[in-house]
């Protein structure tokens, strides 16, 4: 028992470096933030005097920081929608009929293709092509996100419908239940722990993008993100590191909040569907 | 009951083109038709603007072996995504290992680890890039240590140092939890019956750890190369490539011809291939891993 402990103690030591390495850039935004700009000259370590809240005030009666703020939040939320809505089915189909129906398995092959270009390569024409068809706006940056959530969400939810039998679902034919009716009453909820996975994958990718959104959206300040706001906020005050430290942190805000009460499903849905596929 | 057979066929069929339309719709939209345009548009020399482009067939693709800005953003890109690539699946290891331990606090610290995951790149590149400017050489300056009194980003061979560092501080957070998944899929009874046979500490991990944590290091591999390969955020936002091109990504490079030097043919060219590259060592790794699945 003695030894077991002696033996953790290397365990100790490079964990608790890790957690200082990571928490030492948070600890150092926020303390800045708190800072007036004179307290910050005098020092940049040190920490503030008193809990100075003009910084947070200055940019908080910026408009821009909650329109941004719901940008984000109305575009992460409506893409997630159209992904719950769309993928699953399309992925049951593919799967129960990929055996039965050549055309389903060279569809699922094609829409894997997906997964090996990278965006590089469709960057160029897909701006092109995205404004031609009028969305380079906030609504259409969502069809945007959904489409290019499709291959990857396909390729995750055929693997795991293979691993469920098909039996469930051929009693409910027998008893008469219609397609649409089977899968949303028995396959939604047996494909929740990887749907849990892939909606937390692609929640943390449209939340923080930033390529995607600068190419889109950047036209107007009515349609920038959160990302887009801190972006452009800080050429605007490149010479007040205390407003812009102070805007890193009011954008880490809404992520710190969620991430402090959903940590553990978030581990454990990405940990739990990321080893089956 | 042939006829009621066949009813409810055509419901099932029915439903599941339902299903697919709009994933070919939409696939087709995004991958599909800026991709074959792309292509296309690399054989010429359309500037994005004018209406009209000249077919000017490989001239592009010619002009990348003779192009130094391309040259030299290859050659930092390659070897910053292999020098992230060994420095994510070392570490991703030895802290999954940590967080794998029966310790005190498990759980905060596998909090810990994978936060700086759900951060967006962005905020993070800019954060240190005040560290880096500003916070560091005033500390520097009042510690007397010559070498950080000048940031790190501004001399071109620390720079690219500098990204790598934050890369790796927020890319480690994804391949830890990979890793820490696949350190739970090794059957217990393994372990101790090695103890019991006495193989050392050292001997458990190259005998057992590493061959069952195989297929999940091949994943991060790939996904760490990519996202090395690939890497445009961070110095957007703290070199903006420089200084003088140290840092300028593959990608910056794509971005800056086809958005701000309006040579869309030229940039895609470019594009497609570094999209070789990338789809080659994707294919190099599927093969590895299904002959791994043969054994």
């Amino acid at each position: 028992m003695v030894q077991r402990k002696s033996a953790n103690i290397p365990v100790y030591i490079i964990l608790a470096i890790a957690v200082l390495l990571i928490s030492l850039p948070l600890y150092m935004s926020l303390i800045v933030a708190f800072k007036t700009p004179l307290e910050n000259m005098q020092s940049f370590f040190a920490f503030p005097n008193s809990l100075y809240l003009g910084n947070f005030r200055t940019i908080l009666s910026r408009q821009g920081y909650f329109r941004s703020l719901f940008n984000s939040f109305f575009i992460t939320s409506l893409s997630l929608l159209g992904m719950v809505l769309l993928w699953p089915a399309a992925a049951y189909a593919i799967a129960r009929k990929m055996g039965e129906n050549r055309i389903y398995k060279y569809l699922y092959f094609f829409i894997l293709l997906g997964i090996f270009i990278p965006f590089q390569v469709r960057m160029v024409p897909l701006v092109r092509l995205a404004n031609s068809l009028g969305l380079a706006n906030v609504n259409g940056i969502i069809v945007l996100y959904i489409a290019g959530s499709v291959a990857e969400a396909i390729f995750l939810y055929v693997a795991y419908i293979h691993t469920i039998p098909p039996d469930l679902e051929e009693a409910a034919r027998i008893d008469g239940a219609t397609t649409l009716h089977t899968y949303v009453r028995i396959m939604l909820p047996l494909m929740k722990p990887i749907i849990a996975t892939v909606l937390i994958k692609d929640a943390l990718w449209i939340w923080n993008d930033f390529m995607l959104a600068l190419l889109m959206l950047n036209r107007s300040i009515n349609y920038w993100t959160l990302t887009l706001f801190q972006y452009n906020f800080r050429f605007q005050f490149s010479s007040d590191p205390t407003l812009i430290m102070t805007s890193f942190v009011l954008a880490m805000i809404p992520v710190m909040v969620v991430y402090l009460f959903a940590q553990k499903h978030i581990i454990g849905g990405l940990m739990s569907g990321g080893i089956k596929a | 009951m042939k006829m009621k057979r066949k009813k409810i066929n055509l419901e099932r069929e029915v439903t599941f083109i339902c299903f697919i339309v709009p994933a070919v719709l939409l696939y087709v939209m995004y991958f599909i038709v800026p991709m074959v345009t792309g292509v296309f548009y690399s054989l010429t020399d359309w500037t994005g603007l004018s209406p009209n482009a000249n077919f000017i067939g490989l001239e592009n693709y010619r002009n990348l072996f003779t192009d130094r800005a391309f040259r030299q953003s290859l050659f930092f890109n390659t070897w910053y995504a292999l020098l992230l690539v060994i420095i994510v699946l070392c570490l991703s290891t030895m802290l999954a290992l940590c967080v794998n331990a029966k310790i005190k606090g498990r759980t905060f610290f596998r909090g810990m680890l994978f936060f700086p995951a759900v951060l967006s790149m962005l905020t993070i590149g800019m954060i240190f890039g005040e560290i880096y400017t500003r916070a560091i050489p005033t500390a520097a300056r009042v510690l007397n240590i010559e070498f950080f009194q000048i940031s790190v980003l501004s001399r071109m061979s620390t720079a690219p140092f500098g990204i790598l560092f934050v890369h790796v501080w927020q890319g480690l957070a994804i391949p830890t939890v990979l890793v820490l998944a696949g350190l739970q899929t090794i059957p217990e009874e393994i372990i101790e019956s090695a103890e019991l046979d006495g193989a050392g500490k050292w001997k458990r991990f190259t005998h057992i750890t590493i061959p069952f944590l195989l297929p999940v290091l091949s994943v991060v591999l790939i996904l760490t190369l990519r996202a090395g390969m690939t890497m445009f955020d961070y110095a957007m936002v703290m070199t903006e490539g420089g200084p003088a091109g140290a840092t300028r990504s593959l990608t910056m490079n794509i971005y800056n011809l086809g958005f701000q030097q309006l040579r869309f043919g030229y940039a895609i060219a470019q594009a497609t291939m570094v999209s070789i590259i990338l789809i080659g060592i994707s294919f190099l790794q599927i093969t590895i891993t299904q002959k791994r699945k043969v054994y």
